[in-house]
């Protein structure tokens, strides 16, 4: 290359050097013009060496070179590095090459993982910016916030489809009856058990909440007597809700959920025997003991009876047929949280009773 | 239980009657624990993006080559290693014992140290039972020399176990755990140890059949001439007894093809019924014949044989026989003559049609074997039949035992209705068949025959598997060469390139090149597969040399215009990428960095000024050229350039047009100083005219660039 090298040597500067001092000539020979002007200081005019006062040290201190720097003064020497091989080992994100014809995405992700970046080929943006129509939320490379969260992306309607086809060769018909009639539930299947079980990632496939067995009973299935309802209802204490009428039995004290559910149905057993035994103590209940306040034989009825016959005497015309109607509205508000509606409705049946006009 | 019991009183009181048999519940379909998972598991196929499953998901974790496989796959293996090591010496540390079910690998133990151990005979087998060969060799010396009796039985375990291992520990091949150095191990096939353990037990024990048995073919695994030796004389010695089959296949691989004949004729006489270790080992003994045309016959001969006693020959069979099938002479190229070169395009015709005819068995058997299997057994119905009154309920219980017994022992075989596998491993070798082939297949350029090769691997019938990073990554990588090298095509490239680099075959040089050759070849043109082989090539490290050159003509040829938007990026933020690597190669000036150092050819700058131009990164290009003209950058301690070769004529022609289009002088100037390195006065004057046209030159300057091409030699 260098045959011709000693002309360039001669000259020290390129033709577009030579070319460019043509035009303006301000420039020319920078290095020479330098060293000439390098040579002259150096002398003072006595021509005596000129000695220069020393105010700090002539190399710029590092502060300074990196402000020169950062202010784009001073050019920024780059140096290789050794890793040189290990950074370009780096891959392109592998999204680049995925093409929703060619490739399943239920085969890139098949199941739960984090989100990584590489691998979904979607400009998802996550996190929160002070501004966010001037600048949008950050993109998913480095991001932890998308980390972070679970994502379902293995849980496409896609794959959920493919998953449900794949493991219907394992599942029966569902019962036909129910279909036809969903109350048959109820009666046929009385008892409902739940249990929780848990799956993770790790060394231990055991679970402490997987042992709580949750039981729930249909109470009126069981069939029982009045008596034995009422002491099966007071056995099972607030286990027993009385609006759906069915009884939930909890256990957990046992170790596993074999041991408690074995455990709920023994209670369940039990609590059922229990209910059907009459003891001697039973037969001294009172009116008071019951579990709701009754009409009959309260003292409210005979008070009403006793005003019936009066207004009767008075002249009035009271419906005494509805007596039995007003008995069933003031047991439920004598059993149940007064409410504003509740009394209204007792004032009204009341004077229905009596036989006062609502317009009066 | 109580509970449950009292319960279904409760319920049967209390539910009254025939209100639960209102339900029809279906009863469950069987299943087995894996069942529902090997549906779910079904609905994934292979993600041909991904990277193989023991690396990490990462662009900067995922490896390209073979190389970078490897040390990344050992660096994780030993780093396991190393973390057991450590739980090993301070078991306290990690004593975090939540695990259940309990992991062993949590709680790594010391081997039990044979001088430490109880001197005891139940020591003795422990350690024979997990197998340290050395270890036992030394307890048991240990418990001889303390005079402890050790009992014939577990002598004969012992020597069982010395014998099949030569007297040292597992070979690499065998070791389970760690997949990392069985794969990658190296070792080599030791021979017979003479007066150790082993020799030592098989004297003090009872001659029986046993022992000589697998002494003989102990001898015969090891095998240098003397040891097979012996094992003859063994052999002859023990003529009164029935020695084991085992013994039989060891002599049988060790001795020449006649021989061999003979040894299989005895067994023949002793009523010993050959197993396919057997005819591998007359396989092995037969590709010793020297003589080409004897061998093939022998192969035939053999072949047959396994088929008259009704077996299925394995494929470890096929793999020595395809193995034998060209001479071993012949396979190099350069060494071949020409008439080397018609018998070894001969024995390339011949192994083809072997190959074939194997492919096809294959492929047959896994297509047929189903119904096969159902008229074997309606035969075996038929039969019965026949000869018994199928009415009399006798019969008919012994027809279904009869059909039972069918069922098992296709189970037994590996074979049940749904789930069937006929291609399965018979003995370690089995998997070797199919690179070899390939290999046959990729001399022969026979990509029809590929295609079918690989089906048959990658079917779901086959369950036979190459170990991933060493054996299988060549075969795919003969696969991919050949079916690259066969097509015109360049998207069925891409589309095997894309699905196989670098998750089944790792980059590398030869392949890369291909891929060049092929787009160059082509008419068409594809910028996603240039971009892919160049980019891989990045990360392979081929960027320096002859590839390096390569892709820079490539990135050169490509024509812009021809790009979409997004591909036009692509191809910028390219081109910077390379550059900006080649230039940090030349920089590695430092002492002690210098063996990194690539410095710039004139070439090379002059290519990768070109590439910045096309980029419209005209102000870097010049900055680049600049480095041809300046002494320093090509001499000294400091240089980045080579001070040798010249710049591309080409490029540098298509740099002083685009300096001349953007009427830009001093690029123009710059151009021609350096064309002017190799050129003569005669070729400058029309450029200098033309500048001169083209820009705005004012007298002065037009009188320099006269001045200069005056100078210039004739």
């Amino acid at each position: 290359m260098h045959r011709l090298s000693h002309i360039s040597t001669r000259s020290r500067s390129t033709l577009a050097d030579k070319l460019r001092s043509a035009v303006g000539g301000s420039d020319y020979g920078k290095s020479k013009q330098a060293l000439a002007a390098g040579s002259i200081a150096a002398k003072d005019e006595n021509g005596e060496d000129f000695r220069e006062l020393y105010v700090m040290p002539k190399r710029k201190l590092r502060g300074q070179i990196q402000l020169e720097q950062n202010t784009g003064r001073a050019e920024i020497k780059t140096r290789s590095r050794f890793d040189l091989m290990d950074r370009l080992a780096e891959r392109p994100p592998r999204s680049e090459e995925m093409d929703p014809e060619k490739h399943k995405w239920s085969d890139v992700w098949p199941a739960a993982r984090t989100f990584a970046a590489s691998v979904v080929p979607l400009p998802v943006r996550m996190g929160s910016r002070p501004n966010v129509e001037k600048r949008a939320p950050f993109k998913k490379e480095g991001n932890l916030e998308l980390v972070k969260i679970p994502n379902f992306l293995h849980l496409t309607p896609v794959a959920i489809k493919q998953h449900c086809d794949a493991i219907k060769k394992f599942c029966t018909p569902f019962p036909p009856e129910l279909i036809a009639t969903p109350s048959l539930a109820a009666t046929c299947l009385p008892i409902s058990v739940q249990y929780s079980t848990y799956i993770h990632q790790g060394t231990n496939i055991r679970d402490i909440r997987s042992r709580v067995v949750t039981m729930i009973v249909d109470v009126e299935s069981l069939k029982l007597t009045e008596n034995a309802q009422e002491k099966f209802i007071r056995l099972a204490g607030k286990r027993y809700n009385k609006e759906s009428k069915k009884l939930t039995i909890i256990t957990d004290r046992c170790h596993t959920r074999k041991q408690n559910l074995d455990y709920a149905h023994y209670l369940l057993t039990v609590l059922y025997h229990e209910a059907n035994k009459v003891e001697q103590w039973a037969e001294l209940k009172e009116r008071s003991d019951n579990l709701q306040v009754e009409f009959e034989g309260s003292e409210t009825k005979t008070k009403l009876v006793d005003l019936i016959e009066k207004a009767k005497t008075a002249g009035l015309k009271p419906d005494e047929s509805s007596i039995t109607e007003f008995g069933e509205m003031w047991k439920s508000y004598r059993n149940s949280e007064e409410t504003v509606d509740k009394t209204r409705e007792y004032g009204r049946q009341m004077k229905k009773l009596l036989g006062i006009s609502g317009n009066n | 239980m109580i509970g449950r019991i009292g319960l279904s009183r409760v319920l049967t009181r209390g539910l009254s009657s025939g209100e639960a048999a209102k339900l029809t519940i279906q009863p469950a379909i069987e299943r087995s624990p894996t069942d529902l998972l090997n549906a779910l598991s079904e609905t994934v196929g292979p993600d041909t993006t991904a990277p193989h499953f023991a690396y990490i998901d990462d662009p900067i974790t995922i490896p390209s080559t073979q190389s970078a496989k490897k040390t990344y796959f050992m660096a994780k293996e030993f780093g396991k290693r190393a973390a057991r090591e450590l739980a090993t010496e301070w078991p306290t540390l990690f004593a975090f014992d939540r695990d259940q079910p309990r992991l062993p690998a949590f709680r790594p133990q010391h081997l039990a140290d044979p001088f430490q151990v109880d001197p005891t005979e139940k020591s003795l087998l422990k350690m024979i039972k997990s197998r340290e060969v050395q270890d036992s060799c030394v307890l048991y010396e240990r418990l001889r020399s303390e005079n402890v009796e050790v009992s014939e039985k577990v002598q004969l375990e012992l020597f069982r176990l010395v014998a099949y291992y030569n007297s040292s520990n597992i070979p690499f091949s065998e070791w389970q755990e760690w997949a990392g150095i069985r794969n990658f191990g190296e070792e080599s096939n030791g021979k017979w140890k003479t007066g150790g353990v082993a020799d030592l037990l098989f004297e003090t024990l009872q001659k029986t059949d046993e022992t000589v048995s697998i002494m003989i073919a102990a001898l015969c695994k090891f095998h240098d001439s003397q040891s097979v030796e012996r094992a003859k004389e063994l052999y002859k010695e023990h003529q009164t007894g029935k020695i084991h089959l085992e013994a039989f296949n060891g002599l049988i691989g060790a001795s020449s093809f006649n021989a061999a004949k003979k040894l299989a004729a005895e067994m023949n006489s002793l009523k010993i019924s050959p197993n396919i270790s057997t005819f591998n080992a007359l396989l092995f003994s037969a590709a010793k014949i020297s003589k080409y045309e004897e061998k093939i016959k022998a192969f035939s001969e053999i072949i047959a044989e396994i088929r008259e006693l009704d077996m299925e020959p394995a494929l470890s069979c096929y793999y020595i026989i395809v193995k034998n099938l060209i001479d071993s002479k012949l396979l190099d190229k350069e060494k071949r003559g020409e008439n080397e070169e018609q018998s070894y395009n001969k024995q390339l015709t011949l192994a083809v049609s072997w190959i074939s005819e194997i492919l096809n068995e294959i492929e047959g058997d896994i297509v047929f074997f189903k119904k096969r299997l159902k008229i074997r057994i309606f035969h075996i119905k038929i039969d019965f039949l026949q000869q018994n009154v199928i009415s009399e309920p006798i019969f008919r219980s012994k027809f279904f035992k009869m059909y039972d017994f069918s069922h098992r022992f296709c189970q037994n075989q590996g074979i049940s209705d749904e789930n069937y596998k006929n291609l399965a491993p018979v003995t370690s070798q089995c998997h070797l068949f199919f690179v070899e082939a390939m290999g046959v297949l990729y001399r022969a350029s026979n990509e029809k025959l590929a295609e079918q090769l690989r089906n048959i691997y990658e079917s779901s019938q086959n369950s036979i598997k190459m170990p991933v990073f060493t054996v299988e990554s060549t075969f795919y990588n003969r696969y991919l060469q050949l079916a690259i090298e066969q097509t015109p095509s360049l998207n069925r490239i891409q589309e095997l390139y894309f699905s196989m680099v670098p998750r089944l075959v790792g980059v590398n040089n030869s392949l890369t090149s291909l891929v060049f050759r092929k787009i160059s070849a082509s008419s068409e043109r594809n910028w996603p597969l240039l971009r892919r082989a160049i980019v891989d090539g990045i990360t392979a490290g081929q960027l320096n040399g002859v590839l390096g050159e390569e892709m820079r003509k490539q990135l050169s040829n490509v024509q812009l215009h021809t790009l979409g938007t997004s591909e036009r990026e692509q191809y910028t933020t390219l081109v910077q990428k390379l550059v900006a690597v080649w230039i940090e190669f030349s920089q590695f000036t430092e002492e002690r960095m210098r063996r990194l150092q690539r410095k710039l050819s004139p070439s090379q700058i002059s290519e990768c000024a070109l590439l910045l131009t096309r980029i419209g990164e005209q102000q870097k290009a010049y900055e680049l050229l600049e480095l041809l003209l300046d002494e320093n950058a090509s001499s000294g301690e400091e240089a980045t350039v080579y001070p040798k070769g010249h710049a591309r004529p080409w490029a540098m022609a298509e740099l002083f047009e685009d300096a001349l289009r953007k009427k830009d002088t001093y690029g123009a100037a710059l151009c021609l100083e350096i064309l002017s390195l190799t050129a003569n006065r005669a070729k400058l004057e029309p450029l200098v005219n033309r500048m001169v046209e083209k820009c705005n030159v004012n007298q002065e300057q037009a009188r320099i660039l006269q001045g200069f091409v005056r100078l210039r030699p004739q």
